[in-house]
């Protein structure tokens, strides 16, 4: 009591009057108002970097479940049995259920990374304020690239979804006065266009060829996803057009050798036009930029390097997949893609048509890795296999180091091979040029004159498990009853997956 | 205008003339015990006929509009954190050498989502409480609150229903002290005043709740750490 009765009367009330202010001045303040850049120094214009790899990062760090809800309803892969996540499963068996937490969790994570994509552009714009005309350059490259990731986010979602929002700046408020969807067309239209605003901007190179971000967008990143958004318009001649673009500027080949692809050997081959890009840094230890590759894994193997460790199981190749890939008689591609169990080869094997196999299918695999029989599936994907023995000594997680391929050549190949069949014309090459550049690579003798059935199942050989492509190709070629298989009914009505219930919950007009 | 808030599988919502951070979800209205009832029930026959399987052992949730099934529509606020009473107490006495104090306290009326329970959603293998395993539904008759082994697994009962909201009272028991004091009043010379004491803290919880502890921050238990019960002997020598 002393101490207060030393403080005069007034000050007293001064302070009172001081408190009562600071705290109103805080309540007052709209949030939108505080800068999250906090004491950013915006002339610095070094800082421009910072924005672009941290859109870089936010596409980057895709959770494990979201490359698989993208892919797992397609004829080549399946959810590997009833598992740990059953719902999943059903997913895969096209019961969709707009409760389960990953159909919400795609449709988050992704809006999330398109809202940081717009923060980044929105800070790099705010450098550009007070940047040197070498500066502003730079800068309109960076949002370039910006945009192109957020259109592969845009494009990705739109393939699971149908009609989604575009968002146009990093304010979500804004979306909550969205009174029609964009449909599934429309945000189509509006990557291609995105795409057009990029392409002068960006670096003419492939992306193995950037220094200062390697393996960063260019200018033909921004082509391929023009071709692919026009694909699924229908728009055949501006796939020719751009694809046809890629082959032209001759920079890109295949790697040769399908098998070492997808790991070590072809990471960032001449071959990627987009790669998720992770790194353990060379080091045995410490930091690592990973992607948790372990549901594609198997859940039992003998690895050759002792101590690395096996996977979920989420993620098997479709017997419909395999003997499509023997009947074919392919080698490479099949023996890439698949990582066999000898309970997976004994179940073909009760086939009298599959009894004879190929030497290749063994569970043992190049690298030496052996590949137990486990409960949850009898294949595991190879696309997503890295050896143990390529794993840099000290790291144990299933394919951590690995990159995970998003577009690449030949892709871009039977893209435009295919628009050419659909009626597109193109003088780069002829159709039967593109596929059979393909084809070589697999081990495959030349065929000429392609038909379009010849190129999708030329797709469905080069492209199995990777990104749902094969599924979302029979939606838009209208194959239904191709996903009709293994005691699965498609109808179309099972197109798109459900709105997220939490995201109608918040924005209503997903639920009109 | 709903405020929506807690994860989205586990959602808390708060709107005008509700609490707030409620929790949002689905009415539990028994398990189906046979093919009858399922049979008999015009929301299952919809959820049926839309492509879902639903079989005995499977929740019967409350269809509250009575069109469509069970359908977002259907979602109830069920209760939430905040209790709505609260008590507590001290008592005290001190008698010759004796000396004696407790104290308590208690709540009612509070919600608790038992997300440990909820973890199923995402770890299908995931560790289960006693409670659930003894009451689990494993026959027609066996429970009409819980469903089976195989339903916990599916996604139509991992729906955010009051199966994960269990009610939070409890009564518990903070500190009881007993003590005894030799030569309190200092009479026998050469012997040092001592207090000989034990000292119970937390020696009972009373609770229905299937965690380890009820007394969780925001209504949320997720990992709560169970609560130890710390029991104290000392001599207290003055000279």
């Amino acid at each position: 009591m002393k101490l207060l009765q030393k403080i005069s009367k007034p000050s007293l009330v001064l302070l009172l009057v001081l408190a009562v202010w600071g705290c109103t001045d805080k309540l007052d303040e709209p949030e939108l108002n505080n800068n999250f850049a906090g004491g950013t120094d915006f002339t610095d214009a070094s800082g421009m970097l910072l924005s672009t790899v941290g859109a870089y990062e936010a596409y980057y760090s895709r959770g494990w479940e979201q490359p698989l809800i993208i892919s797992v309803r397609g004829d080549d892969v399946n959810s590997g049995g009833l598992g740990d996540q059953p719902e999943f499963t059903e997913m895969d068996k096209f019961n969709y259920s707009k409760d389960h937490w990953m159909v919400n969790s795609l449709w988050e994570n992704i809006y999330a990374d398109v809202i940081s994509a717009h923060t980044a552009m929105e800070q790099i714009a705010r450098y550009q304020e007070f940047g040197t005309d070498a500066e502003i350059a730079l800068g309109n490259q960076y949002i370039a690239e910006i945009q192109v990731l957020r259109g592969m986010m845009l494009f990705q979602i739109s393939q699971v979804y149908g009609d989604i929002f575009i968002p146009e700046s990093s304010d979500t408020e804004l979306l909550l006065e969205v009174e029609t969807l964009p449909t599934k067309a429309e945000v189509m239209q509006h990557v291609s266009d995105q795409m057009d605003l990029a392409i002068p901007v960006l670096p003419e190179m492939r992306p193995n060829e950037r220094t200062d971000l390697k393996g960063g967008v260019t200018k033909y990143t921004a082509l391929a996803i023009k071709a692919l958004a026009n694909q699924e318009l229908e728009n055949y001649q501006l796939v020719a057009d751009a694809a046809g673009q890629i082959i032209a500027s001759g920079r890109f080949s295949l790697y040769p050798d399908f098998y070492e692809l997808f790991k070590t050997p072809g990471k960032l081959s001449d071959e990627s036009i987009l790669d998720l890009q992770y790194s353990d840094f060379n080091q045995g230890e410490g930091d690592r930029f990973a992607h948790l590759y372990a549901p594609y894994g198997p859940q039992n193997w003998t690895p050759a390097v002792e101590g690395s460790n096996s996977g979920w199981g989420f993620f098997e190749p479709s017997f419909k997949f395999i003997k499509f890939m023997l009947d074919r008689g392919e080698t490479v591609r099949l023996e890439t893609s698949v990582l066999f169990t000898e309970r997976g080869i004994a179940e073909l094997q009760t086939d009298p048509s599959y009894a004879d196999l190929p030497s290749f299918m063994t569970n043992v695999t190049r690298d030496g890795d052996v590949i137990n029989d486990f409960a949850r599936g009898y294949f595991s994907s190879g696309k997503h296999y890295l050896p143990s023995n390529q794993l840099i000594e000290g790291r144990t997680e299933y394919g951590s180091n690995k990159n995970n391929n998003v577009i690449r050549y030949a892709e871009i190949l039977l893209m435009y091979a295919e628009a050419l069949t659909q009626g597109a014309s193109g003088s780069v090459m002829s159709a039967d040029q593109a596929v059979n550049l393909v084809r070589e690579r697999a081990g495959l003798p030349a065929l000429s004159g392609v038909t379009l059935d010849q190129v999708i199942d030329e797709k469905f050989a080069e492209l199995a498990m990777e990104w749902g492509k094969r599924y979302y190709d029979m939606i838009r070629l209208k194959k239904f009853d191709e996903l009709t298989y293994d005691g699965r009914t498609f109808t179309e009505a099972k197109t798109f997956l459900p709105y997220p219930q939490p995201q109608v919950d918040q924005f209503p007009v997903l639920g009109n | 205008m709903n405020i929506d808030t807690g994860s989205a599988e586990f959602r808390q919502r708060t709107r005008v003339g509700d609490p707030v951070f409620s929790f949002f979800g689905l009415e539990v209205d028994g398990v189906y015990q046979n093919d009858a009832q399922i049979a008999a029930d015009p929301a299952a026959q919809v959820e049926i006929a839309n492509g879902r399987t639903i079989v005995p052992g499977d929740l019967k949730f409350k269809d509250q509009d009575g069109v469509d099934g069970i359908t977002a529509d259907d979602r109830v606020m069920l209760g939430n954190y905040l209790p709505t009473y609260s008590f507590g107490f001290n008592m005290g006495f001190n008698y010759k050498g004796w000396d004696f104090s407790a104290a308590a306290l208690g709540q009612g009326g509070n919600k608790i989502l038992n997300r440990k329970r909820g973890e199923v959603i995402f770890t299908n293998d995931t560790n289960w409480d006693r409670d659930f395993a003894l009451n689990r539904w494993h026959g027609e008759g066996t429970s009409n609150s819980y469903p089976s082994s195989a339903g916990i697994r599916k996604g139509w009962n991992q729906q955010l229903s009051d199966f994960f909201i269990e009610k939070g009272d409890f009564f518990r028991i903070q500190n009881i002290t007993l003590g005894y004091t030799i030569n309190k009043d200092g009479a026998i010379k050469g012997l040092p005043r001592t207090r000989i004491y034990v000292t119970a803290e937390k020696p009972l919880s009373v609770f229905n709740y299937n965690g380890f502890s009820p007394e969780v921050s925001n209504g949320v238990d997720n990992d709560t750490y169970p609560i130890p019960a710390i029991y104290t002997v000392g001599v207290n020598i003055k000279i």
